[in-house]
């Protein structure tokens, strides 16, 4: 892994790009989280030109290589922000940052500013799916299979796929490679603004392009940021049920004055309190895993508390409410359901 | 969805254990209720397994597409009319029937089953107020049968108020907008109802509305009104997260007039009559819950078993576990919406059902309801004196609010089972690459309606405690005798 340092000198600059990304998050993605669940292409385009126009597509990345030089951390924090307010682009961003941090500094410096790449982790050898790859002779890998679905490579200019297991290994795939085919896919609940695809293989590639430990941090890298993207899903599923609650009337009072409607917003910030930012998961591979489900079951739970104080207006699609359960639930399975996290942190535990 | 080859979900007697020694006391109903499942399940089967994704999908992009070839086929087999009264040729069920057949419907497609379950809730108020509607209701079965299907609605939810309109207390305090206002010959309805299933589509609606805004409960009233009444228009139809076939409309009420014949009981009766629907509207929406949370355990079983790319996951004692729990969730959901309904139709209600002179009724020929001078006898106020006069001989408030109880908590129950069991189906499938993930992701967003309408769930269960650990009694039966001020309000 070439990029992610974990400095923790930053702090004055960790703010202020957290607060960039907070810019971003609530004055520039959400208020099109709707056009962007849609998937309106004026949408995703603008909001990831933002992204870009920020750095945040790249912001693992040194300065002198073209990124922002923000280190693990404050990445999860940003992630945190973006996701407040869409949680697709927010995993876009996660996923063209692991893609880049899983390359060599050249070969990641080499890619494009103006190229969206995303990291596509293999599934486990125990979840049970189509989605599965081989690599067959050692000398030169040949890639056989299929990935899907890969969130955010639909309309990625290159994908860079991580293969966990006894052996980990990191390929490089760049759009157009012969023998590979990233095609539309049904869709998930929820991160549409992250599209997945389906990756078909038949691919000869060159062998691994970073070490195994490499492979297995930027899989670690993956799961914290999706426990940040959890929290900001969460925090703002809060947001907007505390403001539904103090301004809607029922029996002639403030719906936050029924004890029913009280304790679920409380119980929010209890989840939010026993789930912090995830950063020091990102150098340890079973704290990631742990604290992706927690931080995914938290921000689930929150989030369908949060369409219940709204009643039957949240479960309509307008309000938006809607919309972040149905990406805190795709978020809990991806890039494997609890069931199957457990069972890798209990073999780390073995370990 | 794929058609689920050779069902082999649990018969009648293996999912109620009880219906056994049920049986020795009432063969008749025992078997009335098998023969209800048993066609529920093959309609499922036969009609809306195979569309349920496409229509989600289609009224996704286009929340006012409507399946009416369904509904057709739907009413030909009896699925229409078969809780209206065998007096007007219907199916004359109550709150269990109808629980079976929405578990059955429900496990194929919730947001079609809606549709019928809809159209049920439409009728509820009016099986309340004795012979005076069976000219609408026999009208409806009629139609149903040669194919022309009528569908009701029932429209309670409002703007600014929708747990308010499901409680006495509450309603007293609700913003309530909507206003049934006095004029000659009947009513005038001004306001917006919101939410409404089947709203869009329905021909006839029953209407809950104040007759004084200042006192809504004690006011509200329920009318059947025309949809084709001048002043009546649909606003525009939602886009929801789930359990889209069925239409949830915003209703526009502009001076809409309704005559005095079609006021249902009498003005102010609106607020026990729904405490009554509730009581029986829950049990099947504890069994549409039940059905979806089936429907979400039976795909995902059928998906471990047959899919060859699952091969192995069923030996995984972690999903073993997991499979066990919705297994034992589904089952103690299933109890508790029989055990309601079934406190509602023989308890509670049984001694109203099996009145002779209801049977005696029906023995008029239809035609005469209609005859003006009969009207004008069944709506005066000695009449619907008299009719509320028998509700309150034939049941007691005790037994209603304890029916009530049941239902609330297996509407609750139902509601949080199908939420726990469609998580726990996606959890094991995961983001799986087979066709059964787009299954169980549409039954989970299908789910979570469970938790809120009819009452969220946590009315449902204020209610449970009132009814049940508080043992309150609640004022849903009609008083016997009314008296009407000059603008048509009760006092």
């Amino acid at each position: 892994m070439s990029a992610v340092t974990t400095a923790s000198h930053v702090s004055a600059e960790r703010h202020e790009v957290v607060v960039l990304a907070g810019e971003l998050g609530r004055r520039e993605l959400a208020p099109h989280a709707l056009e962007l669940d849609d998937r309106r292409p004026a949408a995703l385009e603008s909001a990831w030109g933002r992204v870009a126009e920020v750095g945040f597509d790249r912001a693992l990345l040194a300065v002198d290589d073209g990124g922002v030089g923000l280190d693990a951390g404050s990445l999860l924090l940003c992630l945190e922000e973006i996701a407040a307010g869409d949680a697709g682009v927010a995993l876009l961003v996660l996923l063209s940052n692991a893609a880049l941090a899983a390359l060599p500094p050249k070969q990641a410096t080499a890619i494009a500013e103006t190229e969206r790449w995303a990291l596509v982790p293999a599934p486990p050898d125990r979840l049970a799916t189509a989605a599965r790859i081989a690599a067959s002779r050692d000398d030169e890998p040949v890639l056989t299979g299929a990935l899907s679905p890969a969130l955010g490579a639909l309309g990625a200019d290159g994908v860079v796929v991580v293969r966990a297991g006894a052996e980990p290994a990191v390929h490089v795939l760049a759009a157009g490679t012969p023998g590979l085919k990233i095609d539309a896919c049904e869709p998930l609940l929820g991160l549409r603004s992250a599209a997945p695809a389906r990756i078909s293989l038949a691919v000869t590639v060159p062998g691994t392009a970073s070490t195994a430990s490499e492979a297995r941090a930027s899989l670690a890298l993956l799961r914290a940021g999706s426990a940040a993207i959890a929290r900001g899903i969460a925090r703002r599923a809060r947001e907007m049920a505390l403001e539904y609650a103090e301004n809607r009337f029922q029996g002639g009072v403030p719906i936050i004055e029924h004890d029913a409607v009280r304790e679920m917003l409380a119980a929010m910030k209890v989840r939010e309190a026993a789930t912090p930012a995830p950063l020091e998961a990102v150098i340890d591979p079973a704290a990631a895993l742990a604290t992706r489900v927690a931080a995914t079951d938290a921000a689930l739970a929150t989030a369908t508390d949060a369409v219940q104080v709204f009643g039957g207006t949240g479960y309509m699609h307008e309000t938006g409410i809607e919309k972040l359960m149905r990406d805190a639930k795709s978020l809990q399975l991806w890039p494997e359901p609890a069931w199957i996290a457990h069972d890798m942190i209990a073999e780390a535990l073995v370990d | 969805m794929r058609a689920v080859a050779g069902n082999t979900a649990p018969s009648l007697r293996e999912a109620f254990p009880r219906l056994r020694q049920l049986e020795q006391h009432d063969r008749r109903f025992v078997r009335r209720l098998e023969r209800r499942q048993l066609e529920a399940r093959q309609f499922a089967d036969l009609h809306l397994r195979g569309i349920a994704l496409d229509v989600d999908r289609r009224t996704d992009e286009d929340p006012s597409y409507f399946d009416w070839e369904l509904i057709r086929t739907g009413g030909r087999q009896g699925l229409l009319d078969f809780l209206l009264p065998s007096q007007v040729g219907g199916g004359g069920c109550l709150s269990s029937e109808c629980a079976v057949v929405m578990e059955e419907l429900c496990a194929a497609c919730p947001g079609l089953a809606l549709i019928f379950g809809a159209h049920g809730l439409g009728v509820s108020p009016l099986l309340l107020d004795g012979p005076l509607h069976w000219d609408v209701m026999g009208e409806v079965a009629e139609a149903a049968q040669r194919g022309e299907p009528m569908l009701l609605a029932c429209a309670l939810t409002e703007p600014d108020a929708g747990t308010d309109v499901e409680d006495v207390d509450l309603l007293a305090r609700a913003r309530i907008t909507s206003h049934a206002r006095r004029v000659p010959g009947g009513y005038s309805l001004s306001g917006t109802k919101r939410f409404i299933s089947n709203g869009g589509v329905a021909r006839w609606l029953t209407v809950l509305m104040p007759v004084d805004p200042r006192r809504p409960a004690e006011t509200w009233t329920c009318f059947l009104v025309d949809a084709e009444s001048k002043g009546f228009s649909v606003a525009r139809n939602e886009h929801k997260m789930g359990q889209r076939a069925c239409p949830a409309s915003e209703l526009v009420f502009d001076e809409v007039f309704v005559p005095d014949d079609r006021v249902v009981a009498r003005v102010g009766d609106g607020a026990g009559a729904t405490l009554i629907v509730l009581a029986a509207s829950r049990p099947p929406v504890g069994a549409i819950a039940t059905g979806i949370a089936r429907g979400a355990y039976e795909r995902l079983l059928g998906w471990l078993r047959d899919d060859p790319d699952a091969r192995g996951l069923l030996e995984r004692q972690s999903v073993q576990l997991r499979l066990a729990r919705m297994a034992e969730q589904i089952h103690l959901a299933r109890q508790a919406y029989m055990d309601a309904a079934v406190e509602l139709d023989v308890a509670a209600l049984g001694s109203a059902t099996k009145s002779p002179l209801l049977k005696g009724l029906g023995l008029v020929p239809n035609g005469i309801h209609r005859r003006r001078r009969v009207r004008r006898l069944m709506t005066a106020p000695a009449t619907r004196d008299a009719l509320a006069g028998f509700l309150n001989r034939a049941t007691s408030n005790e037994a209603i609010t304890r029916s009530l109880g049941l239902s609330s908590l297996a509407k609750a129950r139902g509601g949080d089972v199908a939420m726990g069991v469609t998580n726990a189906a996606l959890e094991i499938a995961g983001l799986t690459d087979a066709p059964v993930r787009a299954e169980l992701q549409k039954l989970w967003r299908d789910a979570k309606l469970c938790q809120i309408y009819e009452g969220t769930n946590q009315l449902n269960r204020i209610e449970v405690y009132r009814a049940l650990v508080a043992r309150e009694t609640m004022p849903a039966l009609p008083p016997r005798r009314r008296r009407v001020d000059s603008a048509g309000a009760s006092i």
